[in-house]
């Protein structure tokens, strides 16, 4: 205890001996009132230290931390002005960030106007599309191009037990055969076109993952049609699904 | 003995600057600059003595090293403020001379903000969190 109120008793007529000392090394009296401020407040700090210590632990390495953070805070805010090339590299993020908002923008526009096409012309409920947009660079600008548009068809009534009676009043155009047993793939990637009889057996894709199969050969067909009709689409990069039989409505 | 060296040099100066200035008062004041500038550069050497003197006293008492730290950047932007300040004033522009030294107790006043803020911190922590 006596030691400790000694330390304490020191660090005070240490700090006051400092302050003393700059005080006579001030070159003018108009310094001096702020130097006063500083110092006083140096002086408090240490009276307080066992206070500072009982409440929140190690305070100087908090005081060394902020210290160090304030100077490397002023010492970054030096006055810049922003070079030609800063300012290309802004231009360059905003209008890339500009490109890929109006890129989403088209694509949920073509998404919507795709289904409502879709649905309206071969009388299938869509139940979603998804279009991918890739950019090509063309010079300095980059466009986006369709690289993939798939169709996601609502469940087929058909393929639930008893109730294929029903999928042909819902899709009487399109739906000829049985729809359950011709799971045709048409599933036409980017190059690779499977046919029906391979899809099946080669389907180990991302489409057969047990959440989706393929449709029908002639309502495919139809959307692609429509879609090729309605934005030039090329054929092979749409693709048509449905949710699979046995694990749709969960 | 410095102190007669540098009296000797400011006296020379100060004729010279005297005989100079109804001619080409220009280079009076340049002359007046450099005469300045050399004695504070021969001295700033001197005060390393007294700084050595303060970090010893600093560390026989295990006082926090950023407190010595504070107090001698404190005396070093008095003192460039000041010497800024008086160059300035030598060459008539008082206008001048007073933004410098504003800006030397703006710059104090900066030191100060670390330690305003672990005390106020405290002083809210000292607070009953309820109200």
């Amino acid at each position: 205890m006596v030691t400790w109120l000694g330390d304490w008793l020191r660090d005070i007529i240490a700090v006051i001996m400092l302050a003393v000392f700059m005080e006579l090394l001030l070159p003018n009296k108009a310094m001096q009132r702020y130097a006063r401020l500083v110092i006083g407040l140096l002086i408090l700090l240490t009276i307080l230290s066992p206070v500072l210590r009982l409440l929140q632990g190690d305070f100087s390495s908090r005081l060394s931390d902020s210290v160090r953070q304030w100077e490397m805070g002023s010492g970054t805010q030096d006055i810049k002005m922003p070079t030609l090339q800063d300012i290309q590299k802004d231009a360059e993020n905003l209008s890339k960030r500009r490109d890929s908002q109006a890129a989403a923008l088209t694509q949920q526009t073509l998404e919507k106007a795709m289904a409502n096409a879709v649905s309206e012309r071969t009388k299938a409920k869509v139940e979603q599309v998804d279009v991918e947009l890739k950019w090509v660079a063309e010079g300095s600008r980059r466009t986006p191009y369709l690289s993939k548009v798939t169709v996601t068809m609502a469940a087929v009534e058909a393929s639930q037990p008893g109730k294929g009676d029903a999928a042909q009043d819902t899709k009487p155009d399109v739906q000829v055969d049985e729809v359950k047993p011709v799971d045709v793939s048409i599933k036409v990637d980017t190059g690779s076109v499977e046919s029906g009889a391979t899809g099946k057996s080669s389907a180990g894709d991302e489409l057969a993952e047990d959440a989706w199969m393929k449709v029908s050969p002639a309502l495919g067909d139809k959307v692609r049609s429509v879609l090729a009709d309605g934005w030039g689409v090329n054929p092979e990069i749409v693709l048509v699904r449905q949710p699979a039989a046995n694990d749709r409505r969960h | 003995m410095e102190i007669i060296q540098i009296v000797g040099l400011a006296l020379i100066a100060t004729v010279l600057i005297l005989v100079v200035r109804e001619q080409k008062p220009m280079f009076a004041f340049l002359l007046a600059a450099f005469t300045g500038i050399f004695i504070f550069l021969y001295l700033i050497g001197k005060i390393d003595i007294v700084i050595t003197v303060l970090e010893d006293l600093a560390n026989r008492s295990g006082i926090p090293s950023i407190y010595l730290k504070t107090i001698l950047k404190i005396i070093g932007i008095a003192y460039i403020a000041e010497f800024g300040a008086q160059i300035v004033r030598d060459a008539g522009q008082e206008s001048i001379a007073s933004k410098v030294e504003f800006a030397g107790k703006v710059l104090i006043l900066v030191m100060a903000v670390p330690i305003i803020s672990v005390i106020v911190e405290t002083v809210i922590g000292l607070l009953p969190a309820g109200g």
